[in-house]
């Protein structure tokens, strides 16, 4: 797709007129700060970064997690997944009596913030309608997409970890 | 990346995982490693490697990840998974404060413990 050259201009002046010019994606080095999100329940914040080969990034501030993917959407999902997978094995080592104090911390977290998902996407199902309209929405509708990433307000400015590198 | 792969097959990144950990389990897709380490300051932590072999890609990010959680460089990572054993791994990480090994990984704040 031919991009106009006013476009481009454009573009110009207003990065130039920003204190901190805004990337056009994230990278390894410069990663943009955001939350994975599932039915608005904040499960982790974190940042993600897009590799030179295509794939999607996230990873969490919070807990030692991350979701890989060709897109931001695969991405996501495999954090996710991820993260159900890491709280089962959290609860295994509470139950086994294995768990570190940080371990114990995080499984409480975790689960109060898969349990709020839950108890948010009974409502959204239970909400009153009328029975037509359920109908109609579950026969045109797809599913509505619930996870997702959010980014933080002001994204493209680089989130500044602890070092300088990532190489 | 500049990095000569000799990682190259899912198969190798778990046989390695296995060795250097204390255990492993196994959850619906992941497979969780897990070493336990006592930290400078004497308070027991633990140090986990997640790797679903049907979802992730054996992809550089992934290998760096790891390479966070077990508080080396990036460019050491094939070193320590290749060459390293489980009592070298745990002697490197006893030397961090738990305030470190506690830490997300991502946030790399081991590095200014080295």
């Amino acid at each position: 797709m031919a991009v106009r050259e006013g476009e481009i201009a454009s573009r110009e002046a207003m990065s130039s007129r920003s204190p901190m010019p805004e990337q056009e994606q994230p990278t390894q080095e410069h990663p943009w700060e955001g939350q994975v999100e599932d039915h608005d329940v904040v499960l982790s914040t974190g940042f993600r970064y897009i590799d030179p080969d295509g794939t999607h990034v996230i990873r969490s501030d919070e807990f030692d997690l991350m979701g890989l993917g060709p897109s931001l959407q695969e991405a996501v999902d495999d954090f996710e997944q991820n993260l159900y997978e890491y709280v089962f094995h959290l609860a295994m080592l509470v139950e086994e009596q294995q768990a570190t104090d940080r371990e114990l911390g995080v499984a409480n977290l975790l689960t109060q913030r898969l349990m709020q998902v839950v108890i948010n996407h009974h409502r959204e199902r239970t909400a009153e309608q009328p029975f037509w309209k359920l109908l109609l929405a579950s026969r045109r509708q797809p599913e509505r997409r619930t996870r997702e990433w959010a980014e933080k307000p002001g994204s493209g400015v680089p989130k500044n970890l602890s070092t300088a590198s990532l190489a | 990346m500049g990095r000569k792969a000799r990682i190259r097959r899912t198969k190798e990144l778990e046989h390695c995982l296995a060795r250097l950990t204390d255990f492993s389990r196994k959850t619906n897709e992941s497979q969780i490693y897990r070493l336990r380490v006592i930290a400078a300051d004497g308070k027991a932590c633990s140090v986990d490697a997640q790797y679903a072999p049907k979802r992730d890609q054996l992809h550089p990010a992934k290998l760096n990840e790891i390479a966070d959680r077990f508080r080396v460089r990036h460019d050491q990572i094939e070193e320590v998974l290749l060459e390293w054993d489980k009592e070298k791994l745990r002697k490197h990480l006893s030397k961090f404060p738990s305030e470190v090994l506690d830490s997300p990984a991502a946030l790399r704040l081991w590095e200014q413990h080295v």
